[in-house]
């Protein structure tokens, strides 16, 4: 194993001896392999691999920061002065502040099965993939399936003590597949991801993909209305990621949360509760310490409906007088860190989605939004394109697509009834099936 | 470039790459300068200021590509890549004599460069945007402004001895103004970007940006909910191009077409649009934030006609899509950054101007929708299903603007939205954006006359019927 303390040592020296008060070296070192097969063939392979160093700073209350994508000492020598000279130009921030040396759980985020198992396996699954992809109802082309791998390492060290290292992996299978009904055409993904090769689902997969791409063939419009709106998870998980921002400290002290002046209030309804959680064995958000180095934990953001807590870096906790939640994210060695959530997530609820289907008596479930990224997250208000599945008189009936949804996220959360029991990762962030009521429909 | 590997090295690379038989081997090496600077409710948070490189390795063999990264640069290490990259491939070595005759050099048309102008003077600027805005109305709680220059020197080598060598720079300035009141909070977004360098900072263009900022989030806070349902659109040209990109441009771009995801496959020489549509994509416009000289895959930059007086008259191409589908390049392969392998982009798309007078359109309308600045937006290419978010608009009733609403998005269908184009105004506005494709994003603009648009989805926050006073 790589060991960059002699280096990180010098750096801090060299900071600290040019007036820095603090110094920190995130080094980080990535590389991935993606394989794409169409028509049994592989057509497409990609491989990648970088390294890269950020320097930060802390000099008369101000940060600066700094990085190089090497580590020869030349280019790590040019990073730390235009650190040192950026901290001139930052503006003065009393609550910067890096964490102490702590201790971490080793957390089970490295497979090794995954760097080790050759390439025709991988190359094997991505084929199965395509396969069983090929027999599922209307499918008329796989345009591609594919597998795919990625492999991490990060090392962090401040002058107050944190020296600490982690591995990780992760791998993927994908597809996308064309579907064809009576002349009309749709597309639909799917994936299966996990930090174990063996639990890798290639049927998983095919299935989530098909379902995407079928599900959704004969879609008419349906006339505006304000109904019930059922989210799956996916959609589901999608809406509340909207919401993130929000919750974060830094946000609040800014006024720039909507839910600023909520703690401890009632803003969701009781069977809701909104998890960050970092410390999770097996979750692609998962890290035993966050991009300054305080220790993984878990952070019930929102308990049984009430505003718990709100999202920390140690920045915006030491302002806030609190303490950080671990929630410092880096992007890249390229930026310093910010505020991020990790393992994001809707903790299950009781209710079955059939269940909360047949209880539906005129919504719409919504599979796919069109323009998530055009939502204002500052005040809330969102119009998104929307299509899915009617629900009358508790059963699926037609299509839909071409329709908007539009309000504010606030009301979705506040307007929530039902939460399902079928809790389902994303990425990192992952829902239940939702139920919401009153939301404006247009046709 | 010269910095990191001489010629001869990149032809053995090359060679490496391609002896077990690839048709096309293509180095990309990019070297970024990259200053961005961040401010929030009047202080800089965020300053980064650094270099990053890195190389590309793309070859490809009929239908199959395979793709390298790496921002280690050392020759042997490259070497090796060469080899682990070509044993996707298998065929036989092909003899290649690489000389690169004629190396094409390109340096950038910005007058002001960039790392000629002191960080101080930049944080002035971002300052001067941010006082601006606050000075406009006393309702403007907060702002963030983010600028940005990126310096993009690439070298592009490829197997057929083409070599170009080629620096573009961009700036861009973007401010959020966030409006309060007792009971709401409101934001406005501005930004200003090109192909250009400090000059793009002209004399009160910083204050100007924060002023109009400023005035959109203070104007959205008188703005009524907007009524949902089907409705006539007035686009005005000062609104941008969003709609031009999704609802036609993404659609047009040949890997889509290629892969069957597009809702304009096999309709070329159809009509596809209203007789007053003409669609181009041109990169050559000078100093437009979607500009450039040579497209990610050294393809000399081309003005490009789409749609012509209604009819489909092309699509946008890369490489290696024409190359599978016996096209040629229209210079529109495009990628993020030397980790990615090129996809057809738009560059700066345009609806060309029509006869119709901008007032007179605006009259036409009986009840509608009058869009004076877009958001963002989003495209499902197959079914060109599109949807784009109304920044700022007001009501037309009886011919008249009536008052201002809030919290609009337009949904309609690409193909059907361009037949159901009524007026084309004589007038032609831009905006800039950062188009996100296949994981990567890449800097765009778009433009458009004044529009109007039959029987587009309004989703609106309050129930249909809008018939209400007029104020």
């Amino acid at each position: 194993m790589a060991d960059f303390t002699k280096l990180a040592e010098e750096i801090i020296f060299k900071a600290k001896k040019n007036g820095a008060g603090d110094a920190e070296i995130y080094i980080s070192r990535s590389s991935s392999m993606d394989i794409k097969i169409k028509n049994s063939e592989v057509s497409e392979t990609n491989l990648a691999e970088s390294l890269g160093v950020g320097i930060r700073l802390i000099k008369n209350k101000r940060q600066g920061y700094a990085y190089a994508c090497d580590l020869s000492p030349k280019n790590v020598e040019k990073a730390l002065n235009i650190a040192l000279r950026n901290t001139n130009f930052s503006d003065e921030d009393p609550y910067l502040k890096l964490p102490a040396k702590q201790n971490y759980q080793k957390l089970d985020l490295f497979d090794e099965a995954i760097d080790t198992a050759p390439l025709e396996e991988k190359i094997a699954l991505a084929k199965e993939v395509e396969e069983l992809s090929q027999d599922m109802p209307y499918i008329q082309k796989v345009e591609h399936a594919g597998f795919q791998e990625s492999f991490g390492e990060v090392w962090l060290y401040n002058s107050k003590g944190v020296n600490a290292h982690e591995k990780y992996s992760y791998c993927a299978l994908y597809a996308t597949l064309l579907s064809e009904k009576n002349g009309e055409q749709d597309s639909g993904s799917g994936f299966s991801q996990d930090l174990k090769l063996a639990n890798l689902s290639p049927l998983a997969c095919a299935e989530m993909s098909a379902k995407r791409a079928g599900r959704l063939l004969g879609a008419k419009s349906m006339a505006s209305a304000k109904c019930a709106v059922v989210f799956e998870p996916y959609i589901a998980a999608q809406f509340i990621s909207l919401l993130a921002g929000s919750f974060s400290g830094e946000n609040v002290l800014k006024g720039k949360s909507m839910y600023a002046k909520d703690l401890k209030s009632q803003i969701a309804p009781e069977n809701f509760s909104l998890i960050d959680d970092s410390s999770l064995n097996g979750q692609l958000g998962s890290a035993s310490f966050d991009g300054e180095g305080t220790a993984a934990q878990r952070t019930a953001i929102i308990q049984q409906g009430v505003l718990n807590s709100f999202l920390y870096d140690c920045k915006a906790a030491a302002q806030a007088s609190t303490v950080s939640t671990a929630n410092s994210g880096r992007g890249s060695y390229k930026s310093a860190p910010s505020i991020a959530t990790t393992n994001y997530y809707v903790e299950n609820g009781s209710t079955a989605p059939e269940e909360i289907i047949a209880q539906t008596s005129y919504g719409l479930y919504v599979t796919n939004i069109l323009g998530a990224h055009t939502a204002n997250t500052l005040t809330g208000d969102f119009s998104f394109g929307a299509s899915g599945i009617l629900i009358e008189k508790g059963k699926f009936t037609v299509p839909i697509r071409g329709v908007t949804i539009a309000g504010n996220l606030k009301d979705i959360l506040a307007n929530i009834d039902f939460v399902g029991n079928d809790l389902t990762f994303f990425g990192a962030e992952g829902s239940p099936t939702l139920r919401v009521q009153n939301v404006q429909i247009s046709g | 470039m010269d910095n990191f590997l001489d010629n001869r090295q990149i032809a053995e690379i090359l060679k490496e790459a391609q002896k077990t038989g690839a048709d096309f081997a293509e180095i990309f090496i990019e070297d970024k300068h990259t200053c961005s600077i961040n401010s929030d409710g009047g202080k800089i948070e965020r300053l980064n200021d650094g270099e990053s490189y890195g190389l590309g390795l793309r070859l490809i063999s009929g239908e199959k590509v395979a793709y390298a990264s790496t921002n280690d640069l050392n020759y042997e290490n490259l070497l090796k890549i060469a080899q682990k990259t070509a044993q996707a491939i298998r065929g036989d070595a092909k003899e290649i004599d690489l000389s690169f005759e004629k190396p094409l050099v390109q340096k950038s048309a910005a007058q002001i460069r960039p790392e000629k102008i002191d960080l101080d003077e930049k944080i002035a600027q971002v300052k001067l945007c941010d006082q601006a805005a606050l000075a406009e109305d006393e309702h403007i709680k907060r702002t963030m402004v983010s600028y940005s220059d990126v310096n993009q020197h690439v070298l592009i080598a490829n197997t057929n001895g083409l070599w170009v060598d080629d620096e573009r720079i961009r700036t861009r300035i973007a401010i959020n103004a966030i409006a309060q009141d007792e009971s709401q909070m409101q934001t406005g977004f501005e930004s200003l970007g090109g192909s250009a360098g400090f000059e793009l900072l002209t004399a009160d263009a910083a204050q100007i940006l924060g002023q109009k900022a400023a005035k959109r989030a203070v104007d959205l806070l008188s703005a009524r909910p907007c009524p949902g349902g089907k409705m006539p659109v007035v686009l005005s040209s000062q609104a941008g191009g969003t709609m031009v990109h999704e609802a036609c441009g993404h659609g047009l771009e040949g890997d889509l077409v290629e892969k069957s995801m597009s809702a304009y496959k096999n309709r070329l020489g159809e009509k596809v649009a209203a007789e007053c549509i003409s669609v181009v994509d041109d990169p050559t416009l000078e100093g437009k934030y979607g500009s450039y000289a040579y497209d990610d895959e050294g393809a000399r930059a081309q003005s490009n006609v789409l749609i012509k007086d209604g009819v489909l008259e092309n699509y946008m191409y890369d490489y290696h899509t024409a190359q599978k589908v016996g096209a040629v390049s229209t210079a529109n392969g495009r990628r993020e950054s030397y980790r990615k392998k090129p996809v057809t982009r738009m560059s700066n798309t345009l609806i060309l101007p029509g006869k119709d007078d901008p007032e007179k359109i605006i009259a036409s309308v009986q009840k509608g929708l009058l869009v004076t600045k877009m958001g963002g937006g989003q495209v499902n290419t197959l079914s060109g299903d599109y949807v784009f978010d109304v920044a700022e608009g007001y009501m037309i009733i009886d011919g008249e603007i009536a008052y201002q609403v809030k919290g609009a998005t337009l949904a309609g269908n690409g193909p059907k939205s361009l037949q159901d184009v009524e007026m084309v105004g004589n007038d032609l506005g831009f905006a800039i954006g950062t188009c996100g494709k296949s994981g990567q994003s890449a800097p765009v603009a778009d433009a458009q006359p004044t529009l109007k648009i039959n029987n587009l989805v309004v989703g609106g926050t309050v129930s249909g019927d809008f018939e209400i006073e007029r104020r």
